[in-house]
């Protein structure tokens, strides 16, 4: 057990590395932050002198080195546009975009499992034939139009919810639908197919011959075993919500990472924006690693060795 | 109302199939997969159907179990288990009487058992299911059943998952599954098929021995003739969705009634005697599909002694002796025995 979580670590700190040499790259060609730093009229020595301030006008590979090595010590250096350390700046946004994907989780697990498993067992009766087009709708709208429709609906025109912002469960509503109804629909998707599957499965006549009622059959039987599919997607379904939902995040000004992103992206925010990035490839992969040690809790024969 | 088993006084047998007619709809055609089938099963009785893959023994298995796919339907005929005629009842009823009353084990125990769940528990759901005893009576019920089944010792434990286990140990515990609340009839459904020769022989014994202890009634599907002759009292031959023939083992064995029984029999009793090198014999062809069977004798395509009578009339099941019937114009003489011979049949068909 132990040996699988270290070569785990092994293969996270390896993706880890990469993510860090792909985003430092990406970043350092996409423009010169120092242009947008300093006012209109500034000299070109004003500009030399701020590049050499931060260390900008060293050659990329020197850059690269000593980004890596601080990186590696969680240094990120200060955010060019905040003067605050860049980690911090993402780690304070964290609580936030952790309360969005909760409530973005939550709604779409309360509505897509009923939906997947009624639309498996009265597969072809008209619960699907009402079922369905709902789930597609939900996965063809995108969250910037679907966000705005919310938005004008039950903010503007009914004054239920607000309309933006952060602070307690009313304004939690409008963003966690529209971020979860796009999980909402590839995990109601996933546990109908799964359930449709496992619902042929021998074991389930077997339950039948000991005169098993179909909740019974439902409950006892196929949920656990149809559900280990789900998990997989649960897992990359979560890992995408903590790392920030971007556009959810901007309609609604939800002061979550994603907003971070945009705002670290548009300024140009080099150490920021390394930051946001390699937060959001840790939460994915620790996020993984969770699935994988929860498939053993669910199924005994992918227990690892040693571990009962 | 509690099944009492062996105090029923009149001698009402345990299952008794009066001309079930079962149609599959596909592709919106429906054919008969059961026609007009009749089969009974005395209290302790093992009877054994027999036939080819596809012959309807299986669906008929599911029909008395009420598990049939939705594409099925039955369309004439009744099954009654212990008097009770079964083909009417509500979902609820049947439910109350699956794995109660009658139970069934599979063809495959690697997947007929919940993988996720602890064997222990599969078994006492049974109970659970049906509102047998408080939790601790189940407890102790579930280490009996294993006991019976031969479970007990020999590392296995009621805690492990059905994938710790071998195959044959996994059809101990559908074996236990099935026995636990104590029903009258135990339909196996081809149940030694997927195991190795040594563990099938266990299987057989352990299944003779649990008549013989509990008196419980066996309906026992397979394609093994050599089962057969091992497990069975009565056996009902099957072909295209029809019963060929009916006889004891002893008289099946001895007096093949009909071509296609012979054809079965032909192709295993002589197996250990070919020359090297020798093709095995077989029956030529193949079943037909529910869309291609003849009008008339469902076997006559293949059939050797085939006849023009065969081919536009049906046969009906007729008494060759006491309780042997056969479905054939003309059935095969019996070696030394004057009263079954065909040959003046056969003139006529001429």
């Amino acid at each position: 057990m132990i040996r699988f979580i270290l070569s785990r670590l092994v293969q996270a700190v390896v993706a880890l590395l990469g993510v860090l040499t792909v985003v430092f790259f990406a970043v350092h060609t996409a423009g010169n932050p120092v242009r947008l730093l300093v006012p209109q009229n500034a000299s070109a020595a004003d500009i030399a002198r701020l590049s050499h301030q931060l260390g900008l006008d060293r050659p990329l590979v020197d850059q690269y080195g000593s980004f890596l090595l601080n990186a590696i010590h969680g240094n990120f250096g200060y955010s060019f546009v905040q003067n605050q350390p860049a980690l911090n700046i993402v780690l304070s946004r964290f609580p936030n975009t952790v309360e969005l994907a909760a409530g973005a989780l939550v709604f779409a697990l309360a509505l897509a499992i009923p939906i997947g498993i009624l639309s498996a067992v009265y597969r072809g009766k008209w619960v699907e034939r009402v079922l369905m087009p709902v789930i597609l709708v939900g996965q063809s709208m995108p969250a910037f139009w679907s966000g705005i429709l919310l938005i004008l609906i039950f903010a503007v025109h009914w004054h239920i919810f607000p309309s933006s912002g952060q602070g307690g469960l009313r304004a939690l509503i409008l963003p966690s639908v529209t971020l979860g109804s796009i999980s909402l629909a590839t995990v109601a998707r996933m546990v109908r197919g799964s359930f449709l599957e496992h619902l042929n499965r021998e074991y389930v006549r077997t339950a039948k011959a000991k005169g098993a009622s179909m909740p019974r059959v439902l409950i006892r039987h196929v949920f656990r075993n149809a559900f280990l599919p789900v998990l997989t997607i649960l897992g990359m379904e979560t890992a995408n919500l903590l790392g920030g939902a971007v556009i959810t995040e901007t309609i609604f000004a939800w002061p979550g990472v994603g907003l971070l992103t945009v705002q670290a992206v548009q300024s140009l925010d080099f150490p920021v924006v390394e930051a946001v990035v390699l937060f959001a490839a840790t939460i994915y992969i620790l996020a993984n690693l969770a699935v994988d040690l929860l498939y053993g809790v669910v199924d005994p024969r992918l227990r690892i060795q040693g571990a009962d | 109302m509690r099944p009492v088993g062996q105090a029923n006084v009149v001698a009402e047998p345990v299952l008794r199939i009066e001309d079930l007619s079962v149609c599959v709809e596909r592709d919106g055609r429906s054919n008969l997969a059961l026609s007009s089938v009749s089969l009974s099963i005395s209290n302790g009785e093992i009877v054994g159907i027999v036939g080819e893959s596809g012959c309807g023994k299986t669906m008929m298995a599911l029909a008395i179990m009420g598990l049939m796919a939705e594409n099925c339907r039955t369309v004439h005929g009744s099954i009654a288990l212990q008097g009770l005629e079964i083909t009417s009842l509500s979902a609820r009823s049947m439910r109350s009487f699956r794995g109660r009353r009658m139970s069934m084990i599979f063809q495959e125990p690697m997947v007929a058992l919940n993988p996720l769940m602890r064997v222990g528990r599969q078994v006492e759901e049974v109970l659970a299911i049906h509102h047998i005893g408080n939790r601790s009576e189940r407890r102790r019920r579930v280490r009996e059943l294993f006991a019976q089944v031969g479970l007990s010792g020999s590392g296995f434990r009621s805690r492990q998952y059905p994938h710790e286990l071998s195959g044959g140990m996994r059809q101990r515990v559908m074996i236990a599954v099935a026995l636990a609340a104590e029903p009258a009839l135990l339909i196996a459904d081809e149940p030694t098929t997927a195991l190795d020769a040594t563990v099938q022989a266990q299987i057989l014994d352990l299944l003779l021995d649990i008549r013989s202890r509990l008196g419980t009634s066996i309906l026992f599907v397979t394609h093994d003739m050599g089962v057969i002759a091992e497990v069975a009292d009565r056996v009902v031959v099957m072909y295209a969705g029809q019963v060929v023939e009916v006889a004891s083992v002893q008289d099946l064995f001895a007096r093949p009634g009909h071509p296609y029984t012979a054809g079965l029999l032909g192709s295993i009793t002589a197996a250990s005697s070919v020359p090297e090198g020798g093709d095995l014999p077989t029956i030529a062809g193949r079943v037909p599909s529910l869309e291609e069977i003849p009008l008339g004798c469902a076997f006559a395509p293949r059939c050797a002694k085939v006849q023009a009578h065969c081919i536009d009339n049906r046969p009906q099941l007729a008494t060759l002796e006491t309780g042997h019937l056969a479905a054939c114009w003309f059935p095969l003489p019996s070696v030394g025995d004057p009263r079954t011979s065909a040959t003046s049949h056969s003139e006529g068909g001429k």
